[in-house]
């Protein structure tokens, strides 16, 4: 008798799980777990030199230094983390060394070595690139997109994924944009085309009141998470 | 490089995948790319067939990359909406930019063909 090889039949398995899975659930662990202490957490994003840390300088000391912790993401040196330091923030610098962008289990590591005692908001500066950042989870409540006027206003439409999230876009170098050319009414428009909800606000470091009304939005931004609303 | 990483990730979760449902020997693995990611079909297979020279499991294994369009409902007009230029989310019917995405934002690991 004559035996036939029993050959396994190919079979479809329907699978159907996003690639982000990992990492998109330590994100909302690490959500979680902050809306727990009641801490917001901003995930800070835009290009090299776009004025992100400055933002950070800039609000620390309307919402006061003593409350935020700050998690600073670039690929080498711990030149931010110095700067925050210097104006009395508690800081740590994630070196991602040729890595593009954050990601949550960087933060999360980053949390293990930290204390936010005390803590009423984690802001994460996030690698410098206006690309890669986007739509990757790292554990935060809402999304800051710190955009320059030296950056040309053709950014929005070149570069859209960054603000289909972004609960806030700060303009930022507004005392150089005549300078170098910057098209504002063609750059708001532009940007709510691609996200009518968010918010746009105007700074220049020349005017340090500009800053208020970030430090505001983020404020509000806690108040929600937390329930506590100020009138 | 920037697909370098999700590419080593997609490997893994298939190999996890594989040892979950008893396939010893994967021919084909299907995923959606949404086109409002920001990752690229091509740089995907590139690093693919490079990792997978060094996975055992995936030697013979086809990678298929179905592009998946973004797409839009109106919460205007409540129509849906394929969405033509990714710097344009408004809807194209009435021209509100009251809008949300629901698709294309995804990457995701849909079908594994093996025995």
């Amino acid at each position: 008798m004559c035996e036939d090889h029993e050959h396994e039949p190919v079979k479809k398995v329907e699978i159907d799980k996003s690639i982000s899975n990992v990492n998109d659930a330590i994100a909302a662990q690490i959500s979680d777990f902050l809306e727990e202490k009641r801490i917001l957490c901003v995930n800070i994003m835009g290009s090299p030199g776009s004025g992100k840390t400055s933002v950070i300088e800039n609000i620390a000391p309307m919402l006061k230094a003593g409350d935020i912790y700050v998690i600073q993401g670039d690929l080498e040196s711990d030149i931010d983390k110095k700067r925050m330091e210097q104006i009395g923030i508690d800081a740590y610098q994630i070196n991602t060394h040729s890595g593009c962008h954050l990601n949550a289990e960087m933060v999360n590591r980053a949390l293990m070595d930290i204390s936010l005692k005390d803590k009423k908001y984690l802001l994460i500066e996030n690698v410098g690139n206006l690309v890669c950042p986007s739509g990757i989870r790292i554990g935060q409540h809402i999304n800051v997109v710190v955009s320059s006027t030296a950056e040309g206003s053709d950014k929005p439409k070149k570069y859209p994924n960054i603000f289909y999230d972004a609960s806030l876009v700060v303009i930022s170098k507004l005392d150089i944009a005549k300078a170098v050319g910057f098209n504002e009414k063609e750059y708001m428009k532009d940007i709510l085309n691609i996200n009518s909800k968010v918010k746009i606000l105007k700074t220049s470091s020349k005017q340090k009141e500009s800053f208020s009304a970030v430090a505001h939005f983020i404020a509000h931004e806690r108040d929600h998470l937390t329930g506590e609303h100020r009138h | 490089m920037h697909e370098l990483r999700i590419t080593k990730v997609l490997v893994e979760q298939i190999v996890n995948e594989c040892n979950t449902n008893n396939i010893i020997e994967p021919k084909r693995v299907i995923v959606e790319l949404g086109e409002l990611t920001n990752y690229k079909k091509e740089p995907i297979l590139y690093y693919y067939d490079f990792i997978r020279s060094q996975t055992h499991l995936l030697e013979n294994t086809e990678l298929v990359i179905n592009e998946i369009k973004g797409k839009i409902r109106c919460n205007s007009c409540s129509k849906e909406s394929e969405i033509k230029e990714n710097y344009l989310i408004l809807c194209p019917l009435c021209k509100s930019l009251d809008v949300h995405i629901i698709q294309g934002r995804d990457f995701i690991l849909k079908e594994i063909e093996g025995e």
